[in-house]
Order: structure tokens, then sequence, then C-alpha cells
């Protein structure tokens, strides 16, 4: 028994799952639309059809990392480190327009006790290395678009400033970040 | 359906990315029949650990800011094409385990009486992965820092009652270059009873016909394509870069056309409309 697909719907999965190649994701939808069963003497064949979703995916790629921090002294990571910036992967329809807006933690806390993070820049790129980045205030927020491949890069930095008697512990907060698609 | 579309996702598991955190969400855009009254978005979590995800709807739709930025407008919550009332998602909290995926239902309880029409509100879908590593050496400063990331990714959800109709006027289409960027502006305005979903595509050519090509990321492409959803009216403002050594003097033709077509959604929810199309002129001095 052989299986055939239309010629047109052949073509179209063809393109769209080399796109979704690209994207390393994917979501497909195959939906058998129409079953053709001929008996014949050696083979027989089906039609069918196939509808592919292309998904959104939106993740927290990279934490943002301060790395040793002591007190009284403000630790900066730029959003142009790559190494320890925030960063959040977006993938999606190739060239979409997407807005970005963030909600950003004014201090961290640690029971009761606070720490200042201040400074927030952020960076988006059409890359995973930032050439022809574009920096933007995350508390303002940007539209940038997805890559020809639909991908997008942004990566956030800031300051944290513990106080000279900045108490033991651990300080913790959540960036969040929506994307409208 | 989502049988078979949760074999597909089985099959994808093998190009999903295992290190980063967050939830891969499909379609990205819902589209509901007033028939069926009920949709479905799947979540599916390519990482390593439990991602927890809670579900709401806003209303809103996309329109452009002062400078053709595209905006959210969440403000007319009591908009006649409000969907806000009378859809709801299922379940309103759920954990995703790491390679798992799980099924969000939408269901429409649409009031009597409702005319024909496309109904509109949008889907929020917060995810939080688990709390990222702490850094910091405790043994030298007792001091630890450490944030959570979390994403909350918002996609349309658009519902639709008898005949729907759509279409779309161009005007006020403007395009200069600026550095190394050709950027443009236009207004557009839908018609008919529904969204207009389609693309902008924009070709630049010179005096002889000559198709110049222009630069998205790391790629390089003879047309710019942006996909486009015109809600009410929007001037989006489009940004794509002139590979090196940029454009030699002389006059250029900008080709802009707006056509319902768009090849990540079912061809059943774009709703077919005329192709509209205008061309500027570009002087390289």
């Amino acid at each position: 028994m052989a299986l055939q697909l239309i010629k047109s719907s052949t073509q179209n999965i063809g393109v769209r799952m080399r796109s979704i190649t690209k994207l390393s994701l994917v979501v497909a939808a195959l939906v058998l639309t129409g079953t053709t069963l001929q008996a014949q003497t050696n083979n027989a064949s089906i039609t069918a059809t196939a509808t592919v979703q292309t998904p959104i995916n939106v993740v927290g790629a990279q934490q943002l990392s301060f790395g040793n921090v002591f007190p009284g002294v403000n630790k900066t990571v730029v959003a142009m480190d790559l190494a320890n910036a925030g960063r959040f992967d977006i993938s999606g329809q190739a060239s979409t327009q997407v807005t970005l807006s963030f909600t950003l933690p004014a201090t961290l806390g640690s029971g009761g006790n606070t720490m200042p993070i201040v400074s927030y820049a952020g960076v988006h790129a059409q890359n995973s290395t930032q050439t022809g980045g574009i920096g933007f205030p995350p508390s303002v927020g940007v539209s940038p678009s997805l890559n020809a491949s639909g991908q997008l890069w942004v990566w956030i930095g800031a300051q944290v400033q513990p106080a000279t008697n900045q108490a033991a512990g651990v300080y913790t907060g959540s960036i969040v970040m929506t994307v409208v698609y | 359906m989502m049988r078979t579309l949760a074999i597909a996702v089985t099959l994808a598991l093998g190009t999903a990315s295992l290190a980063a955190q967050g939830v891969m969400v499909a379609p990205h855009a819902v589209f509901i029949d007033h028939r069926l009254r009920s949709g479905s978005v799947l979540l599916y979590n390519p990482g390593t650990e439990p991602v927890e995800v809670a579900i709401s709807t806003i209303f809103g739709y996309p329109t452009t800011d002062s400078t053709g930025r595209i905006m959210l407008d969440t403000l007319r919550r009591d908009s006649t094409v409000s969907a806000l009332g009378w859809i709801q998602a299922f379940p309103r909290r759920l954990t995703v385990g790491p390679r798992e995926r799980q099924t969000v239902r939408l269901l429409a309880r649409p009031p009597a009486g409702l005319p024909d029409g496309e109904y509109w509100l949008r889907l929020v879908i917060a995810a939080q992965a688990g709390r990222v590593p702490i850094t910091g050496v405790a043994d030298t400063t007792a001091i630890q820092v450490g944030l959570t990331l979390e994403v909350r990714t918002i996609i349309g959800v658009n519902y639709r009652k008898g005949p729907v109709s759509t279409g779309v006027t161009l005007s006020q289409v403007t395009a200069q270059i600026v550095g190394d960027s050709l950027i443009t502006r236009s207004k557009l305005e839908r018609r008919g009873n529904a969204a207009f979903i389609g693309m902008i595509r924009e070709t630049l050519v010179d005096s002889t016909g000559a198709v110049h090509a222009q630069r998205v990321g790391d790629s390089v492409v003879t047309t710019f394509a942006s996909p486009i959803g015109v809600y009410i009216a929007m001037q989006p403002r489009l940004a794509s870069a002139i590979p090196q050594p940029g454009l030699p003097r002389g006059r250029y033709w900008l080709r802009y056309e707006v056509v319902a077509e768009r090849e990540d959604l079912d061809p059943m929810v774009v709703l077919k409309a005329p192709a509209v199309r205008d061309s500027v002129r570009l002087v390289v001095p």
C-alpha cells in the first residue's frame, strides 16, 4: 500500500517543514481530510493533506546572573553581557512584529530584608550574538520583529545595590516578560 | 483533531530545545466557529523542569501608537466586539511536566441574539519555570541573588458567527532610507465585519525595474514580508535593512502590497479579501 500526498499539499508541507526545521520547533496537525482506498492488483493509495500550525515559543533561556555580591558594592550586569545577562528567546512566524513589555522588580527580597535592583537595560537582536542588536529601556517596552527564520533574542541587564550592612540571605525576585503576538 | 496534534508534537520532540524553560503555544491564533462554540490551545513543555501555567483572558486588539509601533489596545473592554464576558478557558491553572503537553479548552456561551460578526478576546498564558539557580558565593558574602523568569504569551481569539467578511484599505504610504534601513509607514483601515489577517509585502526596485534585496536579520530577501492583523485601523512602521554597500544614487520605487494570505495559519480561517497595492518613489541623493 502506498501513501500519496496531493501534489499541492506536498509542496506546502515541504515549504513549511523547512521553515519549522529552521525554527527547531514544530507542532504539526495532521488532518486526514479524505481517504481513498482503491482495490488494485498490486497497490492502493490514500490521499492525505496536512495543516501545519506554527507555534509561538517564549522561554527564559538564561538567568540574569550577578555572580558574587558583596555588601556595599554595587554590581552591574549589562545587557550586552552575553554570558551573564538574562536572556529570553522567542520563536514564531517569520518577520512577525511582537510587542514586548516587562514587569521589573524594584527590590529583591529575603525574608523581611530587601536589596534594590535598578538601572534595567535591554537589547533585542535577530541573532544570538547581538550583531545589529538594538538597545531599549525594558520599563517602556519595545516592538521588534522576528527574523526571517522566525527568531528573536532579548537580553536584560540590571544593577543590584547591596547596602554596606546588607543582611545575609537569599534575595529573589521575578522578571516578567509579556509577549503580545 | 487534538489527538493528531498531539502525535505531531511527539514527532517534534527531537528538535525542541531542552535547555530553555517555558511552554510552546500552538496555535498562535485561535478561531472559533459559532456552530462549534469551542476551541483549544496546546501547551508543550520542551524543558527539563515542570512549568506552572496560569491562563486568563483579556479584551484587546492590535493597533499602533504614534510612532507606528504595534501595541495592544485593551481599554475598550465594553466594546461590542468583545467576547470577554462569554468565552472561558479551562483549566485556569495547570502544571506542564517536562516534555509533556496539556490542552487548554475554550468554551463559548454567547448571549442570545448575538448579531452576526466577529468577536475578540486575548488569551494570556503565563508560564513560570522553576526558580533559577541562586548565584553568589555563600562562604565569602552570604549574600545570594536569584531571579525567577516568567513569560506571558498573549495570543488572539477570534469568534465568528454567521457570515463574516473583511477587507482593507491602504493609504498614506511613505518610505525613506534612514542610515542603512528602509523605513515605511502606511495607513490601513479594515472593511467588513471581521479582522483582516494577512501580510504586508515590500519590494524595492530601481528605475530599470531591477529588484534590490533587503536584509532581515541574517537573511537577505528580495521581498520583505511581515504578517499583519488589522482589527480596526493602524499605521504600522516597518523596517528592513539595505545590505552593504547600500543603494547607489538614483530613483527607486517601493512596491507595497497588503494581501490576505498567511502561511502560518490554516487557510480555512484566513478570510479572503482583495489585495491592495501602492507604490512610492524613493530618491537616494
